[in-house]
């Protein structure tokens, strides 16, 4: 799915606490960032907890109807049982406490509906979704730099074609590509399996897929932060100390310009769910999607749950990294730190 | 696309010829010829790619019962000319009063985690059928008791013609003893022990099922084609939920069967492939009227609106031959004494606008909409997305499209599958008609669809809220006929009285279809449900 | 949006604007005319359709393209083109209105992340960072499995998905504008907190906003066609465009314009609202300097 692109312009928090903070500093900041993390995940968590209690259907009915392939009303009798089971018939406030409490254990709960751990249910479902997602943001830098250092700063023509193939590139639906390569070059040329899996093979059409909006991105904000680094005096200095124009381009300019495109790239393994969902659609591939689009619907809390930790566990992480990285990326950040 | 390998083709077309000479005939099994087959190739993996991935294994859902008759086996089972079968029953007798039922056990059978099948087997499934089986009421089944080692009695509360029907048709199957008492949730759900031709080796959610044959399996039922371990030593069951993909992984050979091809490629899949067609028992898919409030409950609005589509041509058009056509709305064409009312209310614009007129509804709105009051004649129709296909849905776009030309507006609600699963619009003043089949092998369907109550409660099947003592007493006394004659004269007044109220109309059958590759021998499906049986298929040299 | 253009001219000198007028780049014209037939199409869709879009026709199905069926027909014979123009309203509203959606709760929550009282701001902080952790496809499921599957519950969905990305932006656009002393200074001339907001926060808040709300207009239609796509669109017959893709997919192996005409359709808009942004965008930018 399209990537958020108001992200690129986000500025690392890590930049501004660097400089401001002197080296002595760094434990607490360190302090600082686990209690936050910790915070995201306890609100990610509630949030969850609220808006599943609230959404419309009653779960026990859920439960009784898709067990028996109905679709309708139950009564009392029916439901008493259900409820009393899973504690559904528990206060609200005592069903979160409950939830809460046994998180705390590191018991992430169980799915009604698939009457599993969720714990189970994520451990064997995170493999493919996030080689899928490692595999197409790779394949998208793999695209993006060499794109970028090619077309970019050189004349007005060059620069045009190359930010329009992007801008195509990223307004492309993900599941309209996906649907499309999938006739063409696992029905249609049979190059590829038809049936989704988590082999090599099975793994190309889908990371292409979701590769190709991605690499729009990530090569319109490494473009146009090119672009602007082409223009700061160091690069003019440079040029009259006698440094070649591909020398400068690719030592000093694209350096800078990498960097809004890794902030990019940390937002897409931070939503790597969003990213996935549609495209394990497309490819009846194995992965969290399906899974979170089925819990969402069936009112499967813990369900939803698990995996709002999962994501958010690894958007904080990200975070983390990114902040190192910045600091090895970008030398003006080392001299601070 | 349409790449066919000519030598193939020709050896295959003598088999499939066969096969597909009727449409909608029951087709039984897919060329075979034997268990003495000189092609045939042991061993092998069969692929067979389904759309629907249930929760559980096992439970109350048709596809449920679909994955549940691969591992687990029954007492009984449903022949292809439509006699009961022995299985795990060798012989069973009926009491004076038709309510006790005594089955004699075969006694040498085991699960394949070594537990033994016996009369404590029996019993000791039967509060998980109870509780697992969200419909269980309906079969009248009270209990079984033990009588000895290898005989057991069922007690039912009201005498049930179709209870074998219902026995055989894949949700009531046994699992280990041992394994109901000792094994997690999660285990009786993704893994349960039976005693079937299959046991699960694993089940990757999101993928599919890997099933591995049981080697000491020798207890078909007398109906199958052969007896001992499976053919084949493995069946792997993919969930693709796209036609079009499960169609390109049966072309590519990826897989070996495809559950419901695409109906535009439905003629090709005859053509090309072996196919498979069951027409599911119960209610067909059609429209069911709110009889209790709202303009339909005027039985010449109800007779109007059916008269003002097009219906036979609707389901061609649409389905393009992969469904058949049905009229009746109560029963589907092969469930035991239905009716054929197929050539009823054709369609007649001219007929519904009169029948319109005569009801009051004679003013039209700008946009060509009756009006009666300042009223104007709307008919809100949620559909379930998880019950009906697009294709269904697409149904339900020609039919919102063909009454507006008489006046009526139809809205068409779709529902996502929480909603319906949640019961939303499930109540008389939500809806004027409501769309969905059910599957069922009994004429009793009436009296789960017209019953107004269930255990003292609104009876949420109910969809047209129908409510008439009178005919709610004269189905149960259908149901209780004793006489086969008379049953089938009284369940026949029943449908044509229903049909002639207009209360509930077919528009077309819930159909199983499936696509075989060429050198797939055997494959069958039971014609009691439609359940794939994969046990006698067979790989052939090429 | 309306306010957003508005700061773009009221910040930019006449003279640069008028230049930038006369020497607008052959694409953007191009992409103007794009958005202007589907604007058309959006509010008077009978000038642009050659049939109806809902009337059925059986005898017609599956029709290639041809001269009375510009782009084919559909299973049940309705004509591609006119539903594809018809559905314009459906997927235009769905993308104008979430990211008015989106760029509402963005300004409110901006703003008082980056200017309210610590008491209020810091919530509002916090808030912000849980919703950033939050898968976006999830905020949106969440939300439409709390208002059902409708044109208006996609609009609320897609834009609050994508409030806190905005939202972000704004807060961090704000402080910077902020922290750059300026804001002090016309304080200390004795200017009003509300005229250094109109004049100097607001304006500077939004500038990098302007390309953005363009492109994310493209994308919302982008991203509503998604939750279409996976069932939880607008109701049939609708020719919401996602929904055509839905309904295309069943029949691809033998009508390809089916699922390609509808996908062009997502492509062109999302690709002319991204061209007339970044145009904009440059345009703002170029002024700033």
């Amino acid at each position: 799915m399209a990537v958020d692109s108001s992200i690129i312009e986000a500025v690392p928090i890590s930049r501004a606490i660097a400089q401001r903070h002197p080296a002595a500093n760094i434990l607490r900041t360190v302090l600082f960032r686990i209690g936050s993390a910790i915070f995201v995940l306890w609100g990610a968590v509630t949030i969850t907890f609220i808006v599943l209690t609230i959404l419309p259907g009653d779960r026990a009915t859920i439960l009784l109807n898709i067990t028996s392939g109905q679709t309708i009303a139950r009564t009392l009798e029916e439901l008493a049982p259900i409820n009393a089971m899973y504690g559904f018939d528990q206060p609200i406030l005592t069903q979160y406490i409950h939830y809460v409490g046994a998180l705390l254990q590191g018991d992430l709960g169980t799915s009604f509906e698939l009457q599993r751990s969720v714990a189970n249910i994520i451990g064997e479902q995170i493999a493919p979704t996030f080689t899928l997602a490692a595999s197409a943001l790779l394949l998208a830098w793999i695209f993006a730099v060499p794109w970028t250092l090619f077309t970019a700063g050189r004349g007005r023509r060059i620069g045009a074609f190359g930010s329009a193939t992007e801008t195509i590139m990223a307004g492309l639906p993900q599941y309209w590509i996906g649907i499309l390569l999938l006739i063409i070059f696992a029905i249609g040329l049979r190059w590829f399996p038809v049936i989704g899996g988590t082999s090599f093979m099975n793994t190309v059409l889908p990371t292409v897929t979701l590769a190709i909006p991605l690499a729009g991105f990530l090569g319109q904000s490494i473009r146009s932060e090119f672009d602007r680094t082409m223009r700061e005096p160091f690069v003019l200095s440079a040029r009259a100390r006698g440094m070649s124009g591909a020398g400068v381009r690719a030592r000093h300019v694209l350096r800078h310009a990498l960097i809004p495109g890794i902030t990019l790239s940390g937002w897409a393994i931070g939503h790597l769910l969003s990213g996935t969902v549609l495209v394990e659609t497309v490819f009846a591939r194995p992965g969290l999607g399906a899974i979170l689009v089925n819990a969402v619907s069936n009112k499967d809390f813990a369900l939803v749950s698990g995996c709002v930790i999962l994501n958010s566990f690894l958007y904080v992480v990200i975070n983390l990294v990114l902040d190192t990285i910045y600091l090895v990326v970008d030398p003006r950040l080392r001299g601070a730190a | 696309m349409k790449k066919t390998n000519s030598a193939n083709l020709i050896i295959s077309l003598l088999t499939i010829a066969t096969v597909s000479l009727v449409n909608f005939m029951p087709t039984s099994a897919v060329g075979a010829t034997g268990t003495d087959d000189p092609n045939r190739v042991d061993g092998g993996t069969i692929t067979y790619v389904h759309e629907q991935e249930p929760p559980c294994l096992w439970g109350g859902w048709v596809q449920q019962a679909y994955l549940s008759r691969q591992v687990f086996d029954y007492l009984i089972s449903y022949g292809d000319d439509g006699q009961i079968k022995p299985w795990l029953a060798t012989d069973w007798s009926e009491s004076k009063d038709r309510k006790t039922i005594t089955f004699h056990l075969r006694k040498d059978v085991v699960f394949t985690d070594g537990d033994k099948f016996n009369a404590d087997a029996v019993v000791a499934n039967y509060p998980a059928w109870e509780k697992g089986i969200g419909w269980h009421g309906f079969t009248y089944m009270k209990d079984f008791t033990k009588v000895d080692d290898a005989t057991v009695e069922l007690h039912l509360s009201e005498p049930n013609p179709e209870i074998y029907n219902i026995l055989a048709n894949g949700h009531y199957g046994f699992q280990s003893p041992k394994s109901i008492a000792n094994n997690s949730s999660e285990q009786r759900c993704l893994t349960p022990v039976g005693t079937g031709p299959w046991r699960i080796e694993k089940w990757a959610r999101g993928s599919g099922i890997s099933f591995v044959r049981n080697d000491s399996y020798n207890w078909a039922p007398e109906n199958a084609r052969h007896n001992g371990p499976a053919y084949a030593q493995r069946l792997e069951w993919k969930f693709v939920p796209d036609a079009t993909t499960r169609w390109g992984a049966l072309i590519s050979g990826e897989a070996n069967i495809a559950y419901q091809p695409p109906s535009v490629q439905w003629k090709t899949a005859q053509e090309e492939f072996q196919t498979l067609t069951f027409v599911a028992t119960g209610r067909p898919q059609g429209l069911s009227f709110n009889v209790a409030r709202g303009p339909f409950t005027d039985q010449r609005l109800r007779q109007a609106f059916v008269y003002a589509i097009d219906r036979k041509r609707i389901v061609q058009a649409v389905f393009r031959g992969t469904v058949p056509y049905e009229g009746n709305g109560s029963l589907s064409k092969t469930t035991p004494l239905y009716l054929d009312v197929d050539e009823g209310y054709p369609f007649d614009t001219a007929k519904a606008n009169k029948l319109l007129d005569e009801a009051g509804w004679t003013q039209r709105d700008a946009n060509g909409y009756r009006i009666k009051d300042g009223k104007r004649l709307d008919a809100r129709l949620p559909f379930n997305q998880a019950i009906i296909n697009t294709e269904g849905a697409t149904a339900l776009q020609v039919i919102q499209d063909q009454v507006k030309a008489v006046g009526i507006k139809v809205d068409l609600i779709p529902l996502t599958q929480t909603e319906g699963f949640a019961g939303a619009y499930s109540k008389p003043e939500e809806k004027e008609i409501s769309f969905g089949y059910w599957v069922w092998p009994s004429p009793n369907i009436l009296d789960i669809v017209y019953n107004h109550q269930l255990n003292g409660r609104p009876n949420g099947n109910n969809t047209s809220f129908f409510n008439d003592p009178k005919v709610e007493a004269e189905i149960i006394d259908a149901q209780r006929e004793a006489d086969p004659k008379v049953r089938q004269q009284k369940f026949g007044t029943l449908q044509k009285w229903f049909d002639d109220q207009a209360i509930a109309i077919g528009v077309y059958n819930f159909t199983y279809n499936v696509a075989v590759a060429k050198n797939l021998k055997g494959l069958w499906q039971d014609q009691g449900n439609g359940l794939l049986n994969f046990y006698d298929a067979y790989f052939v040299k090429e | 949006m309306s306010e957003v253009a508005k700061d773009v001219r009221s910040s930019s000198s006449s003279n640069p604007l008028l230049t930038a007028i006369v020497t607008v780049p052959s694409s953007i014209v191009l992409s103007a005319l794009v958005v202007l037939f589907f604007l058309i199409a959006a509010i008077v869709p009978s000038v642009l359709s050659t049939h109806s879009a809902f009337d059925t026709d059986l005898l017609s199905s599956l029709t290639p393209p041809a001269a009375d069926h510009w782009l084919g027909t559909d299973e049940i014979g309705r004509d591609l083109y006119s539903r594809i123009v018809w559905g314009t309203r459906g997927s235009l509203l769905i993308g104008l209105g979430a990211m008015a959606v989106a760029l509402a709760g963005a300004t409110v929550l901006g703003f008082t992340a980056a200017l309210a009282p610590r008491w209020v701001a810091e919530p509002v902080n916090r808030i912000l960072e849980i919703l950033l952790a939050f898968p976006t496809l999830l905020l949106a499921l969440l939300f439409v499995a709390l208002l059902g599957p409708s044109a208006t519950s996609l609009l609320i969905s897609v834009g609050l998905g994508t409030t806190p990305g905005y939202a972000r932006l704004i807060r961090a656009q704000t402080l910077k504008v902020k922290q750059s002393g300026y804001v002090e200074a016309a304080r200390a001339l004795g200017h009003s907190w509300q005229t250094v907001f109109i004049q100097h926060i607001a304006p500077n808040a939004f500038r990098p906003l302007v390309g953005l709300v363009a492109l994310g207009i493209g994308q919302s239609v982008v991203w509503a066609s998604g939750l279409s796509f996976l069932g939880l669109g607008v109701a049939p017959p609708s020719p919401e465009w996602g929904a055509l893709l839905e309904a295309g997919k069943a029949n691809i192996t033998v009508a390809w314009w089916l699922e390609i005409f509808p996908g062009l359709a997502i492509v062109l808009v999302a690709l002319s609202f991204t061209q007339i942004g970044q145009y904009i965008q440059d345009l703002a930018e170029g002024n700033t300097r």
